[in-house]
């Protein structure tokens, strides 16, 4: 299945294959879960990190489903 | 410590040992003690029973890093409550540094404007002023720096604070001498020019008299806080490349970044005035992503945004001025934004108030959503003092009134901040039931959510983490520490440092408890002066739009009731 990642701030520099500009779209497979987007990147897994998928905080072990659009940053305390 | 008594009304200036029931406190905890204690909780806040008390944290004037804030206290012209608010910049540190615990300035001028000056040694004087009367901050300083030296700390009001608005803030200089950082919230730029005051200028080329009980303990714990500050990715990766700015994105993607008026949850350009995208712009301009606004900071969330000639325009653009400013309005155009900050800077305006007053309008049709000259006119006709300047710098409630506009996001008249309580439940506890009115720095909950503590939609949980949330503020508040760096709290390694460096400062043991229960000592001050100054749990609530107008994408309403939010503070 195809979902589409796009990351924000810092998070994902250094890490090779991560385009901080654009949205990337990955393939991956139809039992994927939150977590295999990091597992992708090589980037690990830090409890400071946030997935939103459709506006909602998601669960590293939260299924993915085919289009979705995952938006990943590191955790905010405020501003 | 030093208390500095100045009676405006027989000029006399009195310097004294801090009284014993004081020791200790500093910042929001002096402050509000103070104005519980010695303020008549009905008086106009205008008049001359208010007073104005400028307190540095219990920790500025230290080598522990982020202590710089400095806290100003009064009773709110926009509230009717006590207000604390407080500013970055160099002030909290300098007055740490001189040994001076407050400055309390009482009654009124009755022959205009006045500097107080305080020397290297912290010996205070007051100067006549009046040909500074309707002079805009930056034009102030600069001028108040050639006089007196670039090794100088201001705070200074605009013609906002001279006009008594309820928007007025009280600007403070940065690092680099500009009064780009500001005491916002809250109108105490009106209290500070009732009482005839147009800045404060403190000398910080002396030598340092704060006292440290155990200094090798202190230091060794500000080295683990430090340490705690740099490893956190917020406070260590995203602030220093991307500022608060970093935040428009996510919030957005939460379904909570509220726009046009808090009619909506997600904004359809949001992009366009993103902190990526803020840095980009600047980046390519060659100002300054990253940049020391406060002294002793190691985070440097602060940036210097230049126009297209690479000309200095503002400093700090942040998170919530980008939110009021472009969220609100539906201005999407980074340079118009910047502009709209410097003017508020410039004229003495609280950036949000006055954003959010904007929004009101735009959305009760008195101009388009988007129009950035209507934006930038109406700012500059605070300056004017027209009809329209003085209801949008009196704030939302008021432009609301005007304009027979129901839905006007304001809590005791200042307005929410960029985060939707519909979208975040427990913001809305926050909001509501702050002493301080609709406050985001009151106790924000977004860490919570982001770190998948609490469900931002749900209900549950949310009451008493707004509490933990409101107890723990007053803790950096007091210090003097900058609430981001206090996100270094959320480890264990950061906590307990955090705590050594107060014991090791003081003398004392105590435990993170103790610590507590001293905060919550102020809240509860707080709560008794806005009780005596006739605020009821009615002034504990949100707008009714909040209940009943759904905001997309999640479509929720405020689900929390006020009965509930009522349980918040039965210590």
């Amino acid at each position: 299945m195809e979902v589409i990642i796009k990351f924000l701030g810092p998070l994902g520099e250094n890490f090779s294959g991560v385009d901080l500009s654009e949205k990337m779209i990955l393939n991956l497979p139809k039992d994927a879960k939150v977590n295999d987007i990091f597992n992708h990147f090589k980037i690990p897994m830090d409890k400071e990190y946030v997935v939103i998928i459709k506006n909602k905080i998601a669960n590293p072990l939260d299924f993915l489903t085919d289009g979705v659009t995952a938006t990943v940053f590191q955790t905010a305390y405020g501003g | 410590m030093d208390i500095i008594r100045v009676d405006m009304a027989a000029k006399k200036i009195t310097v004294g040992e801090l009284p014993s029931e004081y020791k200790g406190w500093g910042g929001r905890g002096l402050t509000s003690l103070m104005i519980n204690r010695e303020v008549e909780a009905g008086c106009d806040p205008l008049g001359p029973e208010n007073k104005l008390i400028i307190a540095p944290g219990s920790l500025s004037g230290t080598s522990l890093v982020n202590t710089s804030r400095v806290s100003i206290g009064a009773k709110s012209p926009l509230t009717g409550g006590i207000k604390e608010s407080n500013a970055g910049g160099t002030t909290g540190a300098v007055l740490g540094r001189l040994g001076i615990a407050c400055i309390v300035i009482e009654n009124q001028s009755s022959d205009g404007l006045y500097i107080l000056r305080i020397d290297q040694d912290g010996t205070p004087e007051l100067i006549p002023a009046n040909d500074y009367k309707g002079v805009r901050t930056y034009s102030l300083v600069q001028s108040l720096l050639d006089i007196y030296g670039e090794k100088n700390s201001i705070l200074c009001i605009g013609p906002a604070g001279e006009f008594g608005l309820a928007s007025a803030s009280i600007q403070a200089t940065d690092v680099d001498g500009r009064p780009c950082r500001a005491a916002g919230r809250g109108g105490l730029g009106a209290v500070m020019g009732s009482k005839g005051i147009k800045a404060v200028v403190i000398d910080h080329s002396g030598s340092a008299k704060v006292a440290i009980t155990n200094p090798q303990d202190f230091k060794d714990a500000g080295k683990e806080f430090a340490k705690a500050i740099q490893n956190l990715p917020f406070t260590g990766k995203m602030l220093p490349a991307l500022g608060t700015a970093g935040l428009v994105g996510p919030v957005n993607s939460m379904g909570a970044f509220p726009n046009m008026n808090a009619t909506q949850g997600t904004m359809t350009d949001w992009e366009k005035i993103s902190g990526e995208t803020l840095a980009k712009l600047i980046t390519e301009r060659k100002g300054k992503t990253t940049h020391l606004g406060c002294s002793q900071c190691i985070i440097r969330c602060s940036n210097e945004f230049v126009d297209k000639k690479g000309k200095y325009v503002t400093s700090s653009l942040e998170y919530e001025t980008i939110w009021a400013m472009g969220g609100m309005t539906g201005i999407t155009d980074l340079d118009i934004i910047a502009k709209l900050d410097r003017l508020c800077d410039d004229i003495g305006v609280d950036t949000m108030n006055t954003g959010v007053a904007i929004g009101v309008a735009m959305d009760a049709g008195h101009t388009d959503y988007g129009n950035s000259q209507a934006a930038i006119d109406m700012v500059e006709q605070i300056d004017q003092g027209t009809e329209l300047g003085k209801i949008l710098g009196n704030g939302p409630d008021h432009m609301g009134k005007h304009l027979n506009h129901q839905r006007v996001p304001t809590v005791k008249g200042q307005s929410i901040a960029a985060y939707d309580p519909r979208g975040m439940q427990g913001n809305a506890v926050t909001y509501a039931t702050s002493p301080m009115g609709a406050d985001h720095t009151a106790g924000n909950l977004v860490g919570l959510y982001l770190n998948g503590v609490l469900d931002p939609l749900q209900t549950e949980g949310q009451v008493e983490a707004s509490r933990n949330a409101q107890i723990t503020m007053v803790l950096f508040d007091w210090t003097g520490m900058c609430l981001l760096a206090g996100a270094a709290l959320n480890v264990p390694e950061g906590k307990k440092a955090f705590l050594k460096t107060i014991n090791a400062r003081f003398g004392t043991d105590f435990s993170f408890d103790d610590i507590m229960a001293r905060c919550i000592q102020v809240l509860k001050e707080e709560l008794e002066f806005n009780r005596k100054a006739g605020l009821t749990s009615e002034d504990d609530r949100l707008p009714d739009f909040f209940y009943s107008e759904p905001l997309p994408p999640h479509n929720k309403v405020v689900l929390i009731k006020g009965k509930e939010m009522d349980k918040i503070f039965d210590f």
